[in-house]
């Protein structure tokens, strides 16, 4: 597990334990990963938080079509693994995104448990006056360079 | 909550000191149908209780056994009673510490019945 923000490597152990999730990618709302547990491949990580942040825009406008709020999560059912992607609120603004990926070892109920302890966890841990950046588009392959090298260490 | 769901579920919650009781979907772990119990995370109970069961069931079969019929968690101030009611179902009630854990069984076991 390697984490950009350190506050967040307790929160996420604990929920690795308790999950049994395979994989896992915190990110902001726009695609910035924040964490990442079992991925191999730099390249995995950039496709997966773009990927992340796309269904999760999607589904947010159509939530708002259809007039139901927010769609909270996306349970994906796959064959041997199951996808969940899931929004939470955090303190200092905005949202954050978990892409969570399991298999037949553990069950959604679970993960969704368990999810739900760790947004709780994590919007307790985020420091309360934390300068809120815009990241511009000219700036965004540079942050997400660093973010990559800081979660695999190269 | 479907007819048979209600009754089942009417049914364990008429036993004396059960706070709740839930149907779930013993595979994720999901709540499929439950009576509502203040202080209890029906979805925590469910998850947990589905994810303790299926271990329990594994455990039962490696040492040779078929599937429990009854899972009884007692703790100090209350105690959780299960049923598994097939391969997609389990029963759970929580109950507190005054609660008759012999005829919540009987209950479960009549509920596990309608189900199966």
């Amino acid at each position: 597990m390697r984490a950009v923000e350190p506050w967040v490597e307790t929160p996420l152990t604990e929920f690795l334990r308790e999950s049994s999730a395979h994989l896992v990618l915190l990110m902001t709302s726009s695609g910035q990963v924040v964490a990442q547990h079992g991925f191999a491949r730099s390249v995995d990580v950039m496709g997966c938080a773009s990927l992340g942040a796309a269904i999760s825009a999607s589904t947010a406008e159509i939530a708002k079509i259809m007039g139901v709020g927010s769609l909270g999560q996306v349970v994906h059912q796959g064959g041997t693994r199951r996808v969940l992607l899931g929004s939470f609120p955090m303190r200092h603004g905005g949202n954050w995104l978990g892409l969570i990926v399991f298999g037949d070892d553990t069950s959604i109920g679970v993960v969704q448990v368990f999810f739900a302890r760790l947004a709780n966890a994590l919007h307790r841990a985020a420091p309360v006056a934390r300068e809120s950046r815009q990241i511009l588009a000219e700036q965004f392959e540079d942050e997400l360079n660093a973010s990559l090298r800081s979660l695999f260490g190269r | 909550m479907s007819l048979s769901f209600d009754a089942v579920i009417a049914a364990l919650t008429r036993v004396a000191g059960v706070r709740g009781a839930l149907v779930v979907d013993a595979q994720e772990g999901l709540v499929v149908a439950e009576a509502s119990m203040e202080g209890v995370d029906p979805a925590a109970v469910a998850a947990l209780s589905a994810s303790l069961a299926g271990r329990l069931t594994r455990a039962m079969s490696a040492a040779g056994f078929a599937q429990p019929q009854v899972l009884l968690l007692e703790a100090e101030h209350g105690a959780i009673m299960a049923a598994p009611a097939s391969d997609e179902l389990l029963l759970v009630a929580v109950c507190d510490a005054e609660a008759n854990l012999g005829l919540l069984r009987l209950a479960l076991k009549d509920a596990r019945g309608r189900l199966l």
